[in-house]
C-alpha cells in the first residue's frame, strides 16, 4: 500500500520545479508514505529525512521512484544524513542517463511513431479507428510507465544504499538501446506516411519526402543547425504576404 | 463556421489538461500533438481536421526534448487553438497551413511561459527556504498542488490567447485563407523537422540506416515509388 502510494505520487514528481531544486519538491513529496514509520518512532530525524529528501534533484521523472524508495530506506534503516544525501547525488547522473535513453530516446519516439502512422494510416479515411489505435497506445504506454513506476520505488526500496550497484546488473539498462532502431524505422514510416496523409498520395510527395530527408541528412553530416520552426512561420508569412500582393496587383 | 460557446469552454479545459501533462501531471503523452489535436477535433465536430493538424506538429515534437532545465516549445496546449483555427478557416487549401503556423507561434509563447513557471516556482520555495530546511511534510504537499494551479493557470492562459487570435484568422484575405502553398510549405517544414529530430536522436550514429529502410517503406506504403 505504501509503494502505490508512493507510485501514485511520483506521477505529480515535477509538479513543482524549479530552477534551484529542480525536482526536489516533488520527490520529497512521493518519498512521505516510505518516510512515515520515522514520523511515528523519531519524529527528529523524520523532519531531517523530509529536508534531506526535498533537496535538489533531477533526474528522469519516469524513473525517480529508485532514487525516492533506495534514499527512504537508506533513513529506515539509519543510515547517516550524509551517506544518503551521496546516494542521491550518486543516483541521480545514471538515472538521468537511463531513463533518457529509456524514454526520450526509445519509448516516445516509437508511440509518437506509432501514433503518426495509426493518424496518418486511418486517420483521414476512418478516424474512428485512429481513435481506437490512439487510444489503446495510450493505455500500452502509461500501463508500462506506471508498472515501471511501481517496480522503480520496489527496486530501490529493496536494494537501499547498494541501488547504484544493482542498477548496473538489472536488465534496465539494456532496454533503451533495444527501442531506439525499433524507433527509428518506425519514425522513418511515419514520415513518407504522414505528409502523404495530409498532402496526398503521389510523386509530388514522394519527391518532397526524399529532399527534406536528404537536406536532413547533409544539416546533421555538416552540423548545419537549421530550425525548422522559424524556417515553416517565416515560409508560411511569406507565402501568405506573395499570394496578398499578387492579388492585390491582378484587381 | 462559427463555434459554439459549450465546444469552447471544452477545448480550452481539455487544453488546459494537455498543459499540465506536458511537466506536471500526470505526463501520460496527452500533450503529444497528435493526441491533443485528434480529441480536441472530436469535440468540435471535426476530427480530421483534429488529425492532420495533430500530424503535423507531431513531427515538429519529433525536433523537441522535452528534459531538464532545456527550453522547450508547449506543441500540445498549442494544438488545440491550432486545429479550432483550421476548424474555424474551413475547406480552404491553406487552411490547415494557418492553423499549423498559429500553433507553432503559440508552442514558442509555450516554452517561454514554462520557463516563468519554473522562476515562479522557485520564488515560492525561497520564500519557505527555512521550513523546508526543518523538514516540513504538510508543506510539501502545498507546494506540490500549489505547481500544478500554477501549470493549469498557465495552460489555459496559453489556450485561451490562442483560441483569441485563432478567432481573428477567418478575417485573413480570402486568397491566403485559399493557398495551397502555405499548407505545403507547413507540410515540408513538419517532414523536415521529424527528420532532423530522429536523426539527432533514436537514429543517430550507425542507426541511420533503421531509419532510411523505414523511409523506403513508407514510401512504399503510400505508393510513392510506383
Amino acid at each position: 500500500m505504501t509503494i502505490a502510494r508512493t507510485t501514485v505520487r511520483l506521477a505529480c514528481v515535477q509538479s513543482c520545479w524549479s530552477y534551484d531544486r529542480m525536482q526536489g519538491i516533488g520527490i520529497g513529496y512521493a518519498s512521505l508514505p516510505l518516510l512515515a514509520p520515522l514520523g511515528a518512532s523519531d519524529p527528529d530525524r523524520y523532519r531531517a529525512a523530509v529536508a534531506r529528501a526535498s533537496t535538489f534533484f533531477n533526474a528522469n521523472p519516469y524513473l525517480a521512484g529508485i532514487v525516492v524508495a533506495a534514499a527512504a530506506r537508506a533513513e529506515l534503516d539509519g543510515a547517516a544524513g550524509e551517506h544518503v544525501l551521496r546516494l542521491k547525488k550518486a543516483l541521480a547522473g545514471p538515472l538521468g542517463a537511463l531513463g533518457d535513453l529509456l524514454f526520450w530516446a526509445g519509448l516516445v519516439p516509437l508511440v509518437s511513431a506509432i501514433l503518426l502512422v495509426a493518424g496518418a494510416g486511418w486517420g483521414v479515411r476512418e478516424p474512428a479507428i485512429a481513435g481506437w489505435v490512439i487510444g489503446l497506445t495510450l493505455v500500452l504506454f502509461n500501463g508500462f510507465r506506471f508498472g515501471l513506476a511501481r517496480w522503480s520505488v520496489g527496486f530501490g526500496w529493496r536494494h537501499g544504499l547498494s541501488t547504484g550497484g544493482a542498477l548496473v546488473e538489472s536488465g534496465l539498462p539494456r532496454v533503451g538501446p533495444r527501442i531506439a532502431p525499433l524507433a527509428a524505422v518506425l519514425g522513418g514510416v511515419a514520415i513518407p506516411m504522414t505528409l502523404a496523409a495530409i498532402g496526398g498520395q503521389g510523386r509530388t510527395v514522394s519527391v518532397l519526402v526524399l529532399a527534406v530527408i536528404g537536406l536532413a541528412g547533409l544539416a546533421r553530416r555538416r552540423s548545419w543547425r537549421l530550425p525548422p520552426t522559424a524556417l515553416t512561420v517565416v515560409g508560411i508569412v511569406g507565402v501568405g504576404l506573395w499570394r496578398w500582393v499578387v492579388a492585390g496587383a491582378g484587381t | 463556421m462559427t463555434l459554439p460557446w459549450e465546444a469552447l469552454l471544452l477545448v480550452t479545459a481539455w487544453g488546459t489538461m494537455v498543459g499540465v501533462d506536458l511537466v506536471s501531471v500526470p505526463q501520460a503523452l496527452f500533450a503529444r500533438p497528435v493526441v491533443a489535436g485528434f480529441i480536441a477535433g472530436v469535440m468540435l465536430g471535426e476530427p480530421v481536421v483534429g488529425l492532420q493538424v495533430g500530424l503535423i506538429l507531431e513531427l515538429f515534437a519529433f525536433d523537441t526534448l522535452a528534459i531538464g532545465s532545456a527550453r522547450y516549445p508547449d506543441l500540445g496546449s498549442a494544438t488545440i487553438p491550432a486545429v479550432v483555427a483550421a476548424a474555424l478557416l474551413g475547406p480552404g487549401d491553406g487552411s490547415i497551413g494557418l492553423g499549423v503556423a498559429l500553433g507553432l507561434v503559440l508552442g514558442q509563447i509555450g516554452g517561454v511561459s514554462l520557463e516563468a513557471l519554473r522562476r515562479w516556482n522557485g520564488r515560492t520555495i525561497q520564500q519557505v527556504e527555512s521550513m523546508l530546511q526543518d523538514g516540513a511534510p504538510r508543506l510539501l504537499g502545498r507546494l506540490q498542488w500549489m505547481g500544478v494551479g500554477r501549470d493549469a493557470l498557465r495552460s489555459a492562459i496559453l489556450v485561451v490567447v490562442g483560441l483569441g487570435l485563432a478567432g481573428t484568422m477567418p478575417g485573413l484575405p480570402p486568397v491566403i485563407i485559399a493557398a495551397p502553398e502555405i499548407t505545403w510549405v507547413a507540410i515540408a517544414g513538419s517532414g523536415l523537422a521529424g527528420s532532423i529530430g530522429l536523426l539527432r536522436g533514436v537514429a543517430r550514429g550507425s542507426h541511420w540506416r533503421w531509419f532510411v529502410l523505414g523511409t523506403g517503406a513508407g514510401l512504399l506504403l503510400t505508393g510513392g515509388l510506383g
